[in-house]
Parts: C-alpha cells; sequence; structure tokens
C-alpha cells in the first residue's frame, strides 16, 4: 500500500514536468518587438519623444544654473560662489546611446510596413536628431568618431577593435553634419508644427547654416590659438576652408529667409513686450525649433529659480539674476554706448527722479531680456532698493536692512526686492531680474507645478545674424551686410547702421541672443574667449550689479530721488576665467579606456 | 539550558563577524615620488594654486591606463605618494610655461625618490630686487627669453596678502608698459595695502602669449 502511494506521488510528478505546450515560448504581452513599434505612427511618436527629451545639453532650461556661469548672470541665493575656473568638462557631450537608438530607430522604420513616403518622413526627423547629437559633440569635443547607420553588436569572439572607431577631424565632423542636414532638407515636411517643437525641413536647414558658420569661423581665427589644435586635425581647421564654410552658411541662411514660413515677430507696438513675446510666447511666428515643454508632465524648475521675490509664486527666488556688464551693453536708441549714465564728469552721483528714468531709451530688448527697477512684471512693478542715502551733518550715509525693512522716519530702507550683499538665500544681488524665459504666470513659479515655458534653438532672427556674418567674411557690400542687421535692430527698436564689422556682429549677437545658448559658443568660435574671460579684474571677465538707493534729504532739491551705484558683484567671487585648455572640453579617461583610438585634445 | 544554547549560538554569530580573509586588503602606497621642474639645473617657480601647473605619471603593464596628475606647487616641486614600480613622467602640452617636450622620462620609483624634470621654459627670471620706499614697491630683475617664438605678453609686479602670489591671487597688480627682455623695472604703490594687510608679499611674473600659466620668480618677498 505504501508502495502504491510512492508510484502515485512519482507518476504524479512525471506528469507535472512533461508539457507540449509551448509556454517558455510565447510572446511577451509587456514588450513590444521591433516590427510593433515602427508600424504604428503613435508608438513612433512616442519614441521620438523621448530622443526629444534626452537633448537638454549646455545652457538650457531644466539647468538654471548653467545661465550663471557666462558674463550675462551670476548666482545671487545664498553664498558667495567661488567658481574659479571652467571646468575641463563643462557641457560636453559624447553621447553615443542616442546615436546608437537612433539608428536602430531608423533601421526599425526602413523595415517596417509603413508607406515610404512616411518612412522618409520620420527617418528625415531621427537622422536631424543625429546632427543635432553630433553638432553638440562636437562644439564642445572637436571631431568624433562618426559611426553613420551602422549598429554595432558584440557577440562573444568578436574582435573588440572593430567596434573601436578613431575620431574624425574638426571639419571631417562639420561637414558630416552639413552634408546630412542636406540630405535629409529634402526628405523633410516643409510645414510648421505645434510650438515649433518638431524637426522639419528648415530646422535642418538651421542647422547646416549654424554648423557651417561655427566651422568657418573656426577655419578662419584658430590662427589666434595657435597651441589648440592636434596634429590629426582632431582639433582646429586650415584656414583655406573658410571661405566654404562661410559660402555654405550664407546660402543656407538666404534660403531660410526667402523661403522659409517664418519671420521677425513684430506684432505688438510696444517694442520690449513685442521682444519678450516674440521668444517667449508660444504663439510666436519666429521660432524655428524649441525644447517644447507642457504641464501636466514635462515642467521645470526655471521660473522658480529665477523670480523676482515680489512675485514669486513659492519660496524659492533670484538663484541666478542677470548681471550689469549684459544690461549696459544693450545700446541706446541712438548713442551705441549702452554704458549707463551713474556719474556726471566731476564723480558725483546723477539724481534720478524715478528709478526707471537711469534706463530710459535703452533698447526696447532690455526690458524683453531683463526685469530692471521700475519695470513691471506679472502687473506688479518691480523696484529695487538696496538702501537709503541720507545727509548725516552735511555727510552722505547709507542706511540699509533686510528685504522689506522700514526706518520711522526714513520709510523703505532695502526693497522685498533686495538688492543686498548678505548671504541670505533667495534674496537679490545683483539688481536685476531674468524676463526672458520666465513665463507670465504665477503658478509657474511654484515648486509643486512647474514652468511649461520653451526654450527656444533655432529663430529667424538668428539666420539674418548668419547672413550678415557670412556675408561680412565672403566681402559681400556693407549694404547687404548692414541690411540684414538691420532688420534686426528696427524691429528691436533702435537706430540702423550704416557699416558692419566683426564687433558690431558680436555686440548683436550678445545682446539679441542672451540667455540662448549662443555666448558661450560664439566667443569660442571667434576665439575670442581667453580676452573676454581672461580671469583677471577687467570690465568684461568681472561681474557687476547695480544697486539703486533711495535719497532721504528733506528740504533739498534731491530728497526721494534715486541714485545708483555701480558696484563688483559681491556673489562672484573671481573674474570669469577662460583657460586655453577650454577651447575644447578634455575626452575622458574612461572613454579612452573603452577606445584607444581616441586622440586626446590639447592641454589634456 | 535554553538559554544558554541560545547564547553559544550568539557567541558564534558576533565571532562570524570579526573573521574576514583579508584578501581585498591592499597596502596603500607607501613610497613617495619628489622632485622639482629645473632649468640648467634651477628650479623654475609657477603658479602654485588652483592645479593649474601638472605633470602627469602612466604606468605601463596594466589594462586601463589613466595618468595620475602631479601639481607643480610655487617654488617648482612637486610630489607623490606612489606604488614602488616604473612610471613614466611627462609634462602636458601648452599646460606649463614651458616647451613640451616629447621626449619620456623614466622613472623608477623604490622607496623614496627625488628626481629632475628637465624642462625649457620661455623664460628665465633672475637678480629680482624689491626695494620698498615709503608706500611704493620697485621690483628690478632680468627676463632672459629662451624662445624667439613667445613673446612677453604680460610682465606684472603682483602684491598678496598670504606668500600664495600669482595672478589668482593678488591684492595688488601693477603691468610693466615695456614688454621686452632684458632689465626691467616695475614700481607699485601700495599705502591701501600696506593699511590693510598685517603681511605683504611680491612676486614678479611673465606670462608668454598664447598660453595660460607665467613663469614667476622662485620664491615670493616678504615685504611687510
Amino acid at each position: 500500500m505504501k508502495s502504491a502511494i510512492k508510484y502515485i506521488l512519482i507518476l504524479g510528478m512525471l506528469v507535472g514536468i512533461s508539457a507540449c505546450s509551448k509556454f517558455l515560448d510565447r510572446e511577451s504581452e509587456s514588450i513590444l518587438g521591433e516590427e510593433q513599434v515602427y508600424s504604428d505612427e503613435k508608438m513612433i511618436l512616442s519614441v521620438l519623444a523621448n530622443y526629444y527629451g534626452r537633448m537638454d545639453w549646455s545652457q538650457n532650461l531644466t539647468d538654471p544654473g548653467s545661465f550663471a556661469l557666462l558674463d550675462e548672470a551670476g548666482f545671487s541665493s545664498g553664498g558667495p560662489n567661488n567658481m574659479q575656473t571652467y571646468t575641463d568638462s563643462l557641457w560636453y557631450v559624447y553621447d553615443y546611446r542616442l546615436v546608437r537608438n537612433v539608428n536602430e530607430f531608423i533601421h526599425g522604420v526602413k523595415g517596417s510596413t509603413l508607406a515610404d513616403e512616411t518612412k522618409l518622413k520620420y527617418e528625415g526627423e531621427a537622422r536631424f536628431i543625429r546632427a543635432w547629437t553630433y553638432f553638440n559633440m562636437v562644439r564642445s569635443l572637436g571631431g568624433v568618431p562618426l559611426v553613420g547607420d551602422e549598429i554595432y553588436d558584440y557577440e562573444q569572439g568578436t574582435d573588440p577593435e572593430s567596434l573601436q572607431v578613431a575620431r574624425a577631424t574638426e571639419e571631417e565632423t562639420y561637414n558630416y553634419i552639413i552634408e546630412e542636414c542636406s540630405a535629409i532638407a529634402e526628405i523633410m515636411s516643409e510645414a510648421t508644427n505645434t510650438n515649433s517643437a518638431r524637426a522639419n525641413k528648415w530646422t535642418a536647414l538651421a542647422l547646416k547654416a549654424r554648423a557651417a558658420l561655427y566651422a568657418g569661423s573656426i577655419a578662419k581665427y584658430n590662427y589666434r590659438t595657435p597651441e589648440v589644435k592636434t596634429s590629426g586635425g582632431e582639433v582646429g581647421i586650415p584656414a583655406d576652408k573658410a571661405n566654404g564654410f562661410f559660402q555654405i552658411a550664407y546660402e543656407t541662411a538666404q534660403e531660410i529667409i526667402q523661403q522659409s514660413p517664418y519671420a521677425l515677430y513684430d506684432k505688438n507696438e510696444d517694442k520690449g513686450r513685442n521682444f519678450y513675446e516674440a521668444i517667449s510666447s508660444k504663439s510666436s511666428n519666429e521660432v524655428i525649433w524649441a525644447r517644447d515643454f507642457i504641464y501636466p508632465g514635462q515642467t521645470h524648475m526655471f521660473a522658480n529659480n529665477v523670480i523676482a521675490s515680489s512675485v514669486r509664486g513659492d519660496i524659492d527666488a533670484n538663484i541666478v539674476t542677470p548681471i550689469l556688464n549684459l544690461v549696459e551693453d544693450f545700446e541706446y536708441i541712438d548713442d551705441r554706448n549702452g554704458a549707463l549714465k551713474l556719474e556726471d564728469p566731476s564723480g558725483e552721483y546723477i539724481y534720478y527722479d524715478n528709478p526707471q528714468d537711469v534706463f530710459a531709451n535703452k533698447d526696447p530688448r532690455l526690458y524683453g531680456t531683463v526685469i530692471y527697477s521700475g519695470a513691471d512684471f506679472l502687473g506688479t512693478t518691480i523696484t529695487y532698493q538696496a538702501g537709503v542715502r541720507y545727509l548725516d551733518n552735511g555727510q552722505w550715509r547709507v542706511k540699509t536692512g533686510i528685504p522689506g525693512a522700514e526706518d520711522p522716519t526714513m520709510g523703505l530702507l532695502t526693497s522685498e526686492d533686495g538688492p543686498t550683499t548678505s548671504n541670505d538665500q533667495f534674496v537679490n544681488k545683483t539688481g536685476f531680474n531674468i524676463r526672458k524665459f520666465v513665463e507670465e504666470n504665477r503658478d509657474a513659479s511654484t515648486r509643486g507645478r512647474g514652468s511649461d515655458m520653451w526654450f527656444v534653438r533655432f529663430r529667424y532672427a538668428e539666420f539674418l545674424m548668419i547672413a550678415a556674418e557670412a556675408g561680412l567674411e565672403l566681402g559681400k557690400s556693407q549694404t547687404e551686410v548692414a541690411g540684414y542687421i538691420n532688420q534686426i535692430r528696427e524691429r528691436a527698436g533702435i537706430s540702423p547702421l550704416t557699416s558692419v564689422t566683426l564687433d558690431d556682429i558680436i555686440q548683436e549677437r550678445r545682446v539679441e541672443f542672451a540667455f540662448e545658448d549662443h555666448r558661450y559658443w560664439d566667443l569660442k568660435r571667434w576665439r575670442i574667449a581667453h580676452q573676454v574671460w581672461g580671469g583677471q579684474d577687467t570690465p568684461t571677465a568681472t561681474h557687476y550689479a547695480l544697486f539703486p538707493y533711495r535719497i532721504y534729504a528733506p528740504g533739498t532739491a534731491n530728497h526721494d530721488k534715486w541714485v545708483f551705484e555701480k558696484r563688483k558683484a559681491s556673489h562672484t567671487l573671481y573674474p570669469r576665467y577662460f583657460r586655453f585648455q577650454n577651447y575644447y572640453n578634455f575626452i575622458d579617461q574612461d572613454w579612452i579606456n573603452q577606445n584607444p583610438k581616441l586622440v586626446r585634445n590639447p592641454y589634456q | 539550558m535554553k538559554k544558554s544554547i541560545l547564547n553559544i549560538f550568539r557567541f558564534a554569530t558576533f565571532c562570524v563577524l570579526l573573521v574576514s580573509c583579508g584578501k581585498d586588503n591592499y597596502d596603500s602606497p607607501s613610497s613617495t615620488l619628489s622632485g622639482k621642474v629645473v632649468y640648467n639645473g634651477d628650479p623654475i617657480g609657477v603658479r602654485g594654486t588652483n592645479n593649474s601647473v601638472r605633470l602627469q605619471l602612466w604606468q605601463d603593464g596594466y589594462a586601463l591606463r589613466t595618468p595620475i596628475d602631479v601639481y607643480v606647487t610655487q617654488d617648482g616641486s612637486f610630489k607623490a605618494t606612489l606604488f614602488d614600480g616604473t612610471y613614466k613622467l611627462i609634462s602636458v602640452p601648452g599646460n606649463g610655461p614651458w616647451k613640451h617636450a616629447t621626449d619620456t622620462m623614466e622613472v623608477q620609483v623604490n622607496g623614496d625618490t627625488n628626481v629632475d624634470f628637465h624642462i625649457e621654459p620661455y623664460f628665465v627670471i633672475s637678480g629680482t630686487k624689491y626695494v620698498l620706499q615709503g608706500d611704493v614697491l620697485t621690483a628690478t630683475f632680468t627676463i632672459e627669453q629662451l624662445d624667439e617664438t613667445r613673446d612677453p605678453e604680460e610682465v606684472s609686479l603682483l602684491v598678496n596678502d598670504t606668500q600664495f602670489v600669482d595672478m589668482g591671487h593678488f591684492t595688488a597688480r601693477q603691468n610693466s608698459e615695456e614688454k621686452e627682455a632684458g632689465m626691467l623695472t616695475i614700481s607699485i604703490n601700495i599705502a591701501d595695502q600696506l593699511a590693510s594687510s598685517s603681511a605683504l608679499f611680491a612676486r614678479v611674473a611673465v606670462k608668454p602669449s598664447g598660453i595660460t600659466e607665467a613663469v614667476y620668480d622662485l620664491q615670493p618677498e616678504k615685504i611687510k
């Protein structure tokens, strides 16, 4: 009886082990195969959306601190910032994971059941993303390995050397980007799309023009930094290639100017508002490509971090605030020297009736870029007041307090919006706030919601500037070159130029594209970054702040008037210091360990 | 009875925690490599702050090759704590105020080792004399230019309130109008610094064009 039970048990076990349904060979119900993904347009879109979300590099809204590293803004919140030099890895991009993903995407779309025309559209979009990735790599690292459409596979026994690709030269890398853009511009849609969030023919041409301009100016100006090159050409472009690149930039910019559906935004009578709307309103017809955000789901903390105290929606504010250097670089409507008039020739303060009077007749673009004392935001007039200057026995003295502090006789001492030199968190230290890219919506500055303001990557004005710069380098007539710049200056509301030099272009790009991730790359390609940010106490390398004081002197003519003090920014301890080694980031040792064919960059 | 068994187990568990097999324990490196960057036997002064000037040590024979950065201090000396072995010591192109030599220097580190790293600087500063008369500090020195391709871009007299004096750390600075090799004199009024600082140090520097780093005189001079 006992043995019978044993056999019954054994039998039961054997039945349990045997199986003829292919239980382990089932199709997964939670993982989609390549064919399933690339034959469904909704799936394709979600894959693309993932790629678009992986390109927040260098200055961008998800990293407000990135705006404080140059000469546009400084850190304001908390203790002083003690950055001395630019790091060797600042803003570098080496994203072959994304390149590989794009190549898998292209492979998948090509093998799908979609109509040929649809396939081409998606292929073009993916190749644009890849070209943009390469562009971000080459401008930070110099020439990088070009892997084309290949998807590398490793199987046991594969010689790893076949997976290691050497760096292309800087020139070859730019040429590759330009060729890719030329090719995909032919197959991509000409139509605009919602919030300019996706690539089309015009973004491809825009990237082509910008890449060609960068390559052209590197070729022309790298004689200024003779040490910044490698013997194999991974860094540095021969000077005789400059004109070829400028020609491409010039022609491509022309094509965008003449044929694209975009134009300079000019819809608001108020020039300052108009400039703000041109960049920071999603209804702008000027923007060719932007990193779009949407609430709920895709938001960033830019507004939260940079908002002025009196209009903030949460506790955070003033983490990054503009510096006086930028404000003074905006010209006056009819005077090219934008320095604020703070003192008369004898060194005596100039007294202004209202805080905003010192900014009267400034380039209206200043209003659209920066909040200055007396300007409005969200319906509130923002007044910066560092303290009160009062007469004490014939001597001028200054009294300050914590933000919002009142004195029984003199009234408000220091404005809620600062500026101060204290180490308090979220208190303004420079006397300005950023307006560009700050959403006019109080909820956007709360931690819980965040802002869904877009970040503009290409806009029409840039191609006027590229046409002007490339035209200038190619020796086109001054009338033609000035014509392009003057379209921008006219839209801005300032006097036109009659003649144009490279310095005028440097100046125009500085103010037109402030906070738009141009400045750093511009100074690098012109090879002047080491002079502008020389690390010494010079007007361009040191950060300055503007401290407004209200006058308390009852019975005198100057009572209740305003004076302004230009002073070194208390919270940027060291002048900006761009060393020769910063022209190209260092190649990570980690990358070299994985690919010994990578050549090191200069100074490394 | 039950309790004592439990205690035995507790003790055993505790003992197990104390045991380790020691396989992952290496001794830390104990040898030091020290030395100076020298030209004709004389050390060269450089900027000693901010990790500015560096040499690199490489070691062959391992799968991953990562250089060890060796930073040069103000008086041209450097020091690294290493394992015994053979290393290659090189200069970093464009980093120091000297010509990059492609020759590699092999260094055998065995216990405490001292080497001189020979370089060819773009300039040599010699015979520096500081004279403080009243509030005016005057430095007289001779610059010898060793490479015609690099002219002096900046010649400076620097004053700081600590003994670290360089182009990033100074409270007073005067650039020379003359930027030629030979005998130079720079004067600076340091009345403010004399009044506010309890100690002051002075140093002169020549920065070659196209190179970030400058050549300094070897030791900052204490002037107050």
